[in-house]
């Protein structure tokens, strides 16, 4: 074995130029792939992890109607025994009852449709750290009665903190839920639906208001620990009614963007695919060169006794150790500009800040640091490499050794 | 006692286009312990001959047989591991692995058939002191010169004692004293380790030391004298 390797490396370093092009058009494929994979890796995570902290939760419990119609009349009963449960789960990182609620909001002869969450302030800002985003006004508390709007929102309706707004829309069972509200803070968040089309109320103003007295529309949980979905899912299972109540899990909850994701991440593949089948033709005329040239020594050795699959094996051997060494370098030289961005993810800026932020996504490219998809890279292009030297075994398996060491060929 | 016999082989060459009779019916015996070279001129069939009894090419007609063994009908892979375990061979040039030291390629036999390190590692100086060499034992082939390399040649051929050693104009590249050199140490060895040397060669100086002489013309013997 360490002979094997001694003997690889002087081989490879027969031709020292073609050895460095070699290792560089590797170790830029490896630089490259890792970026595209981590990038696209991160930006999923991110927008899963956006989804499900900002909204859906890792688990939601909720009406087993509300999913397909999110309704007051789809509203599921929150009791104080469920509270309970919830304040001495030890596995939640925070869990958020929430109200949505359509409605009407208008000032003068401004009006637009919106929706109205009645949240409990501090679970909110646990969940999408809200409290930091006011420009004006102060943060909502729990026994207010008052709203909290997004800066785009408020210049709508050309208002400011300490104005009223009316709220029109309907409550449980086919009320009418109406009522006016003072504005006490106006936030900015980075997604544009938020500063448009939310408004904020506190839990127990928006059950007033629209006629809920315990009720809520979800119950939204996140875990510390991803891991623990199963039972937790069990847990609330068997503390909710069944019968009208379900509990859902995030992929359930964003279907589209796991739908989304999946295809982006297909083409992705093929992009990597693409750019390593170029470099595996490198490799191969590599490999091809590097038997070719090596003809007559083969042939001499295989005269002199050297079974074929022997030799076939030793030049697999130099053609993984090139793919390995590149592979290395790659990662080596990939590794902390990847591990320094995903500590510190780069901030888009401009215009197509812009174009993240009507997609209702942070402006920010994050980038994945998880082991994996790096330690794929290597096994990819250890799996070129052997499949680079096919033909070049194949060549040896056929070399006429006689005419070779003749000269004649 | 005779270890090879060649039972009126031809080879032809090109059989279906323009075929080259290059040996045309050649019956031989080699004993142990010979010393024989395979003479004639170009293109009447030397090196044709020499590969047809070391196995490296097959026979169109006839049967060579080693030690009672009959080798133009075993498979590829056979045939290998017949060369590996009972010929020593040495090509005109060119022998050697580049990136190997004198040592490693003096080894490379006994390392394929799996001799233990120090084994391998006194019989590989053994030959390089025999060979005039030793000295040069970790220098690779581009540091030595052609007859040292050579020599380094032979003792790789010679390494693992096989019954005998085909040598095809292994001095053909050499001046009159390397090739003297090396024909003493072929010489020696031959006498030393009794190993059977049958080699092809125009060169008088090597036709002179050999025991005996097959000249060959046409594909065919014409003379085999024995001194
Ligand atoms: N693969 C081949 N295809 C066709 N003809 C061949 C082939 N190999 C050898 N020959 C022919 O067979 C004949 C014998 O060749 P061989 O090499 O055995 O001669 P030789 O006596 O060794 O010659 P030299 O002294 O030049 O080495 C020659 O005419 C040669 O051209
Ligand atoms: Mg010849």
């Amino acid at each position: 074995m360490k002979s094997k390797l001694v003997l690889a490396w002087r081989n490879i370093w027969r031709n020292k130029k073609r050895t460095y092009i070699t290792l560089a058009s590797i170790i830029f494929a490896v630089i490259i792939a890792t970026f595209m994979r981590g990038l696209q890796l991160g930006s999923y995570d991110k927008m899963l992890y956006d989804a499900i902290r900002s909204s859906t939760g890792h688990i939601a419990l909720m009406d087993k109607s509300f999913w397909d119609d999110k309704t007051m009349d789809n509203s599921m009963e929150f009791s104080q025994d469920l509270e309970q449960v919830l304040d001495q789960d030890q596995s939640l990182e925070f869990w958020v009852p929430e109200i949505l609620g359509g409605c009407l909001i208008s000032v003068g002869n401004n009006t637009r449709g919106v929706v109205v969450q009645g949240v409990d302030p501090e679970k909110k800002d646990a969940q999408i750290r809200l409290r930091e985003k006011v420009i004006e006004g102060s943060y909502f508390e729990s026994e207010d009665q008052a709203v909290m709007l997004g800066k785009d929102l408020a210049s709508f309706l050309k208002v400011g903190v300490g104005d009223t707004v009316v709220l029109l829309g309907q409550g449980y069972m086919g009320m009418t839920a109406a009522g006016t509200y003072p504005v006490k803070g106006i936030y900015d968040h980075p997604m544009a639906d938020f500063n448009r089309r939310l408004v904020f109320m506190p839990l127990a103003a928006a059950q007033y208001l629209f006629f809920m007295e315990d009720r809520v529309s979800t119950v939204n949980l996140v875990l510390k620990d991803q891991g623990d979905i199963r039972q937790e899912t069990a847990l609330y299972r068997s503390r909710i009614d069944t019968t009208t109540t379900e509990v859902r899990n995030w992929e359930s909850m964003n279907r589209d963007m796991l739908s989304a994701i999946e295809s982006d991440n297909f083409f992705g593949k093929i992009m990597i695919g693409v750019l390593y089948m170029v470099i595996g033709f490198g490799i191969f005329g590599t490999i091809l060169m590097m038997t070719m040239e090596r003809k007559r020594e083969f042939s001499i050795m295989m005269a002199i006794g050297m079974q074929d699959y022997k030799l076939i094996t030793q030049v697999i051997f130099e053609s993984v150790f090139i793919a390995a060494i590149g592979a290395i370098i790659g990662l080596i030289i990939s590794f902390p500009v990847v591990y320094f961005y995903s500590l510190n993810p780069i901030p888009i800026t401009g215009e197509n800040a812009q174009i993240y932020r009507d997609l209702n996504m942070e402006p920010v490219l994050s980038i994945s640091t998880k082991p994996g998809y790096m330690v794929a890279q290597f096994g990819i292009v250890l799996i070129i490499s052997i499949i680079a030297s096919i033909f070049p075994m194949y060549n040896i398996m056929k070399f006429d050794i006689v005419n070779i060491i003749r000269g004649r060929q | 006692m005779s270890i090879i016999h060649t039972h009126n082989i031809t080879k032809t060459y090109n059989p279906d286009t323009v075929p080259v009779h290059a040996i045309n019916g050649v019956t031989l015996s080699f004993n142990e312990g010979g010393f024989s070279a395979i003479i004639g001129p170009s293109g009447c069939g030397k090196t044709t001959l020499l590969n047809m009894i070391g196995g490296l090419e097959r026979p169109t007609t006839g049967t060579v047989e080693v030690n009672g063994e009959t080798i133009n009908t075993k498979s590829k892979r056979a045939l290998t591991e017949f060369r590996l375990k009972n010929i020593g061979f040495i090509f005109q040039a060119y022998n050697l692995i580049p990136v190997m030291s004198a040592f490693e390629n003096t080894a490379f036999i006994m390392e394929l058939l799996g001799w233990p390190r120090d084994k391998i590692k006194s019989r590989v100086m053994e030959l390089l002191e025999a060979m005039d060499i030793a000295d040069k034992a970790h220098q690779r082939p581009n540091q030595l010169s052609g007859g040292q390399q050579q020599r380094v040649a032979v003792a790789r051929a010679l390494s693992t004692r096989p019954k005998f050693i085909l040598a095809d104009e292994p001095t053909a590249n050499l001046d009159s004293h390397a090739t003297g050199n090396l024909l003493d140490m072929m010489l020696k060895m031959n006498e030393r380790e009794k190993t059977t040397f049958i080699f092809s060669t125009h060169d008088d100086r090597v036709m002179r030391r050999a025991r005996r002489l097959i000249k060959l013309d046409d594909g065919k013997v014409v003379d085999d004298a024995r001194s």
